[in-house]
């Protein structure tokens, strides 16, 4: 319990800082990736479902702080991505090429979806697929590096160091 | 990773899912939650502290790309050009309402009122929300429903505000409106955002009100907007999906996506006696 709880305030901490880099450096020629979506990656292909679920309610508490909108929105969204990549996980593994693609993918069907979605609330306005395609592209590359860098940070979390010499001498 | 995945587990993914539904059908504003007064401050305080590398580096590649003085006298001219702009705006408002007005005999003033120009921190997380956060706060004299303008016309209003910086809603913003007139017909609206590139302005009574090419201004009813300013420009108009009025598509003035600049309205307007005549 408590080592998850540890586990989970650092990747919040994580997140607020990269979150907060994400909106400061919106001059970019091209943006940068978006943060949020390789942690949710990370914690719905590491983690057991009721982590995911409390991470995912505090995470978005974090997210909404640099957004305009309600909690209720990236908290929604939030639970439907990790629902989809919690599935798919079960197809997919931790290798490069798998979270490259889960991210990518994962963040161009945010935008189509919210563009639905809203277009159905709203009204459909005139698709941005470039800008689409550019941030799902750039989340593409970011994303293994990025979640073996978490993955590393986690291990040092959740498992205790054993020592090579010791444990050959017993 | 093999996660198991059953039916208890779908059971209580829906019950975090149905509640977060529920509140998001609701609407509730943002600027009101617990999560907002906790993390808000941190979080306007990371920004100003990016900000302060992000704006040393966007110096850094201006001057190495421009001549320095040139560059410096750039920035001054471009800031008195955006005063400059803003009051040309208001003046040719001015002149069509000077003309209504010697027509009807009778005479109204509307004051100058104060400005504070900002500078862009940082924008939203979240694409299609559309907000901005300027590094002028309440200790600049900035309050929460204040308009905000740039050069081009009106940009958003402000809907939290902390000491040192301030989130604006711009107007392309689902949830943002403001109450518009057609420049050539005076007739009355309710424009809000569509998406980024687009605004609806709602509520009008005849299809005659506005045709493509008509020029949307503020109506300065709300009290954060003076009259007169730019909102942008009818693309094309056409029945509301209830068929009670009528709606415009407005195709912004303000390109939202390359604003650095903006002016915040901080007075109020003053009513004075040549006002109440």
């Amino acid at each position: 319990m408590k080592k998850n709880i540890l586990s989970l305030t650092l990747f919040l901490t994580l997140s607020f800082f990269l979150s907060g880099l994400q909106g400061s450096f919106y001059f970019l020629p091209l943006p940068l990736p978006h943060f949020w979506f390789i942690i949710l990656t990370f914690y719905s292909f590491q983690k057991p479902l009721l982590f995911i679920l409390v991470a995912n309610l505090t995470h978005a508490l974090v997210l909404s702080a640099f957004s305009a909108s309600t909690l209720a929105y990236p908290l929604l969204v939030i639970n439907i991505l990790s629902f989809c990549f919690f599935v798919f996980s079960q197809r997919f593994n931790t290798n490069w090429s798998h979270i490259s693609i889960a991210a990518g993918l994962g963040c161009f069907t945010f935008h189509l979806t919210d563009w639905f979605l809203s277009g159905l609330s709203y009204g459909f306005a005139t698709p941005n697929f470039l800008s689409w395609l550019s941030t799902s592209f750039v989340t593409f590359l970011f994303a293994p590096p990025l979640v073996h860098v978490l993955s590393s940070i986690d291990q040092r979390v959740y498992y205790e160091r054993i020592d090579t010499l010791e444990n050959l001498r017993i | 990773m093999g996660n198991s995945w059953n039916w208890k587990q779908t059971i209580a993914f829906f019950i975090f899912f149905v509640p977060p539904l529920l509140f998001y059908a609701l609407q509730k504003r943002a600027g009101q939650g617990l999560q907002d007064t906790v993390l808000q401050a941190p979080a306007h305080w990371l920004q100003q502290f990016y900000d302060g590398f992000t704006h040393k580096i966007q110096e850094s590649l201006n001057s190495y790309v421009y001549l320095v003085g040139i560059n410096i006298e750039n920035q001054q001219l471009r800031v008195e050009n955006s005063r400059l702009a803003s009051q040309m705006q208001l003046l040719e408002e001015y002149r069509s309402e000077n003309i209504r007005l010697r027509e009807l005999f009778k005479f109204q003033q509307e004051m100058p009122r104060q400005t504070l120009a900002a500078r862009v921190i940082s924008k939203d997380i979240f694409l299609n929300e559309q907000s901005l956060t300027i590094d002028k706060g309440s200790l600049d004299g900035v309050q929460r429903l204040q308009g905000v303008v740039s050069a081009q016309g009106a940009v958003g209003y402000t809907i939290e505000v902390e000491e040192r910086s301030s989130r604006i809603l711009l107007l392309s913003n689902h949830n943002a409106s403001i109450d518009a007139l057609v420049q050539r017909t005076r007739a009355r609206g309710v424009v809000s955002g569509l998406s980024p590139h687009t605004y609806r302005m709602n509520y009008m009574m005849r299809e005659e009100d506005a045709t493509a090419g008509d020029l949307i201004v503020t109506s300065g009813r709300q009290g954060f907007f003076p009259k007169g300013f730019n909102i942008g420009v009818v693309s094309n108009m056409g029945p509301s999906p209830t068929g009670v009025s009528f709606q415009a598509k407005v195709t912004p003035s303000v390109k939202m996506d390359r604003l650095e600049n903006v002016l915040v309205i901080i007075e109020k307007k003053i009513e004075t006696k040549s006002a109440k005549l």
